[in-house]
């Protein structure tokens, strides 16, 4: 399969390292996604508009089915809310109607069968662990990995079709191949508190600090996320912008660095296959091998 | 005085006092515009300070390429554009400039710079034909392009039409002038008079018939009887006209445009001579006097903010310096509503759906530009608009990838999204959650919502089936996050997903909206993964949302919600 690569949005601004370094371990396992323009998936419309979030879910597919690739993408709330466009497509004719007419004008057509993967199962199931293990030259064997899954990956699982939601293995072992131990974790299936940034910040912070303190206590070195809003949120905020949070009146001010490191996946993926040293705090502090 | 010098003084006097006043704004920035902690009245004098001789240095080449490439051959049309865009345009700007200089402005360029000139002489009367046909194919292929391309059509406002129309108008009327005096006996007459030493009767028939055979002049019949057109006439003509006009006159056939259209007007056009040059001069002073207000002020505006624009707008946005008001004003007034920023907007889709003008970023810019206009005072109606456009966008700066005039749109919407929030205009869904059961009661009482979010046929909360089977074992409540959470406050979760499923198969779906809980769901599914009668949780707790959404839009849209999106006091009950 061939895939049309679908950042998301806010990688471009928020996130451009993942979107780069997602892209160069793509091609460096020799699975690169092609580039083109896409629209929203919908995802953060849809708690405003059920029609508008699948309407742009079902055009973003429609971009991708007329240039013939399925999409891929790093977001596990694109990925989720793609895959919850096609469910309920299939089963709800009326809104079916509605989005096959709204996209007329501009001669789309809607695919229901378009392939939409994520960069995990991408690299588990299509380039295969066998192949990724052997494309790795620096297996980064002292670093002990809490793998954060997100939630809209993972369920609902009826309509995701991601992992077993209450047992994943696919991000722990794609972590195992790169060479680090993945930690089991209490909270390694929650929320990270994204989606109430914003709107209510105090529950948001304090998701995200039960998550550091679950990771912590299961004794990891760093917290490896394969999301976009996950990393947002639970990754040192880059982007300390002079915006207070909406509704909230008073200015956010520079958020408080993580704990522990936050990592996305690429990141330390891409450091295990060569392509780039990993950051200070997670390189073992006598440079040699394991530490632990 | 002339009444022409009382108008031309009167518009030179607005176009130049409107400019001192739209360029004062960029000095001193509305407040709307600053960066926390600092006045914006000091943008200018930070950016100032911040200048070294090492900086400048550094930025000359960049400036320098930016001024001769991008502002004086418009190559930043063709960045992420393309070629038509670049051909409209270059048409349009290296036309005008070529009337502006050698023909409007001929006492002070062509007449100085250029011995010899002359109106009527080569290669001026070409150019001049050359330049009006420049600026008519781009004027041509401008209006092609709003009226052909759908994602054009849709952003396109009267003062686009309007802006279009006024320079066709100039260079309608400056042809047809042109045109009309070519015909004109009138004029040959006066020229003739101030020209042509000691006429004689047979001397004035003749080059008469010269002019009109060579020239093209259109003679009424008593005047220029046919049997006047003889081969000696003509001959006498030629010499009288190469010896007393040809040296300020060449042959209209090069005035390509105006020649044709003098014999397509020939002979009443020749009346309208007056009536023509009122009109052109009109036309061209009344642009002149609406230079600085409407958006033909990008000839000033755009170039300045090309200049001013950093080489990373995501970081310049990021972390705004103390000089961003003095950007952020000018890019503000830099825009030319070309629409191509909502050709590519990621949240398209969601204006196709929803229908809010502001969500698309060529329409939120005007609103944003009304904001931070000192005497602008936005209507609740308005801010609403504004605030649900903004919170749409998701940032993803794609708009100011592809902006044409290279404005740092990413700076200004995140600056919208918090001024919408300093002006009571926070994220709808921030504000719904302070509704209580009685604003939804009321709200209940009006018709159903239909169109906008399809909430109309909620599948999951109009079908009893979805909830029938809930046993409340309030297993959903065991796995939500928010629930096991220590050290919140009670209110964050006063009524609990498995009450909340119980409330809405009551019926009182008014009592669920206004609950806190709702809104202070993660949406992790967890419920509705684990509940062990399939019952869609998680699905039913979006709908919610989007009745909620569906039911104040459709209030404000009727005119029912105050500035604070709480319903009108004045409204009494909402019928």
């Amino acid at each position: 399969m061939t895939y049309a690569w679908f950042p998301g949005c806010r990688i471009p601004f928020h996130l451009p390292d993942y979107g780069r370094q997602s892209l160069a371990v793509l091609s460096a396992l020799g699975a690169p996604a092609a580039e083109m323009e896409f629209n929203c998936c919908g995802y953060p419309v849809r708690h405003q508009s059920l029609f508008a979030s699948v309407l742009s879910a079902a055009r973003a597919m429609a971009i991708a089915a007329r240039a013939g690739l399925g999409i891929l993408t790093p977001c596990k709330c694109c990925f989720g809310h793609l895959r919850f466009a096609q469910s309920i497509l299939a089963e709800r004719p009326d809104l079916m109607g509605a989005v096959t007419d709204a996209l007329r004008p501009e001669a789309l057509r809607y695919d229901p069968d378009l392939t939409v993967s994520h960069l995990l199962p991408l690299l588990v199931r299509e380039v295969g662990l066998p192949a990724f293990e052997k494309a790795v030259v620096r297996p980064l064997t002292w670093i002990r990995a809490a793998a954060h899954y997100g939630c809209h990956a993972l369920r609902p699982s009826q309509v995701t079709r991601f992992d077993d939601p209450l047992a994943p293995v696919l991000f722990e072992n794609l972590l195992s191949a790169a060479g680090c131990v993945p930690v089991p974790w209490t909270l390694r299936l929650e929320c990270c508190g994204q989606p109430l940034a914003g709107k209510n910040d105090r529950l948001a912070m304090a998701l995200a600090h039960s998550k550091y303190a679950s990771a912590l206590e299961a004794g990891a070195d760093v917290l490896v996320t394969a999301c976009t809003y996950c990393q947002m949120q639970l990754g040192s905020s880059a982007l300390s912008c002079d915006l207070p949070a909406p509704g909230m009146g008073q200015a956010a001010g520079p958020r408080p660095q993580p704990p522990l490191p936050v990592a996305t996946v690429p990141r330390i993926l891409g450091a295990a296959l060569g392509l780039w040293p990993l950051e200070d705090r997670l390189e073992p502090p006598s440079g040699t091998a394991s530490v632990f | 005085m002339s009444l022409f010098a009382v108008i031309l003084w009167i518009c030179l006097a607005v176009c130049l006092g409107g400019t001192v006043w739209r360029m004062a704004r960029w000095l001193a920035p509305d407040r709307s515009l600053a960066v926390p902690g600092l006045p914006p009245s000091l943008a200018l004098a930070a950016l100032l300070r911040s200048l070294s001789w090492h900086k400048a240095f550094a930025a000359a080449p960049r400036m320098a390429f930016t001024f001769f490439f991008d502002i004086l051959l418009q190559g930043h049309l063709l960045r992420k554009g393309s070629l038509w865009r670049w051909i409209m345009h270059f048409a349009l700007y290296a036309g005008f400039s070529g009337l502006l200089f050698f023909h409007a402005l001929e006492n002070f360029v062509s007449r100085p710079f250029f011995p010899g000139y002359e109106p009527t002489l080569d290669p001026w009367q070409f150019l001049r034909n050359l330049f009006g046909a420049m600026v008519a194919l781009g004027l041509g292929i401008a209006l092609c392009r709003r009226l052909a391309v759908r994602d054009m059509r849709r952003t396109s406002r009267f003062e686009d039409a309007f802006t279009l129309g006024l320079i066709g108008l100039i260079i309608a009327s400056g042809f047809f002038l042109e045109g009309a005096k070519m015909v004109s006996p009138a004029a040959f007459d006066r020229m003739a008079a101030d020209y042509f030493p000691a006429p004689d009767e047979a001397g004035m028939t003749a080059l008469r018939a010269y002019w009109a055979t060579d020239y093209g002049m259109v003679f009424p019949v008593e005047s220029m009887p046919r049997e006047a057109f003889t081969p000696e006439n003509l001959d006498a003509g030629r010499e009288i006209s190469e010896m007393s006009c040809a040296p300020c006159h060449s042959p209209p056939a090069s005035a390509f445009v105006s020649a044709p259209l003098s014999r397509l007007l020939a002979p009443a056009g020749a009346r309208l001579v007056d009536a023509l040059w009122w009109l052109h001069v009109l036309a061209c002073l009344f642009a002149l006097a609406w230079l600085p207000f409407g958006k033909l002020f990008h000839i000033l505006s755009t170039p300045v903010g090309l200049m001013l624009r950093g080489l990373d707008p995501g970081e310049a946005a990021a972390r705004p310096d103390a000089s961003a008001p003095l950007a952020r004003a000018v890019g503000l007034d830099a825009c030319t509503h070309c629409g191509i920023c909502s050709r590519h907007c990621s949240v398209l889709p969601a204006f196709l759906a929803l229908r809010t003008p502001e969500i698309l970023p060529s329409e939120k810019l005007l609103t944003m530009r009304r904001l931070a206009g000192k005497s602008g005072k936005l209507t609740p109606a308005a801010l609403a608009a504004f605030s649900e456009g903004g919170f749409v966008c998701t940032e993803c700066m794609r708009c100011t990838v592809v902006c044409p005039s290279r404005i740092n749109l990413q700076d200004l919407w995140l600056v919208s999204k918090r001024e919408a929030a300093r002006l009571g205009h926070p994220e709808l869904s921030v504000r719904l959650r302070r509704f209580g059961p009685e604003v939804w009661e009321r709200l209940a009482r009006r018709k159903r919502p239909v169109d906008r979010t399809l909430a109309a046929s909620p599948s999951l909360l109009d079908n009893p089936e979805t909830f029938a089977q809930c046993v409340q074992c309030s297993v959903c409540t065991g796995v939500c996050p928010i629930f096991r959470l220590p050290d919140i406050p009670a209110a964050e979760v006063d009524v609990s997903p498995h009450q909340l499923m119980n409330l809405v198969r009551m019926g009182l779906a008014g009592h669920a909206l206004s609950a806190n809980f709702l809104w202070n769901c993660t949406t992790c599914y967890k419920c509705q993964e684990h509940c062990p009668q399939g019952i869609r949780v998680a699905d039913v707790l979006y709908e919610l949302r989007n009745l909620a959404h569906a039911k104040v839009e459709e209030a404000a849209r009727a005119g029912l919600l105050d500035g604070t999106g709480m319903p009108s006091p004045d409204q009494g009950d909402i019928p």
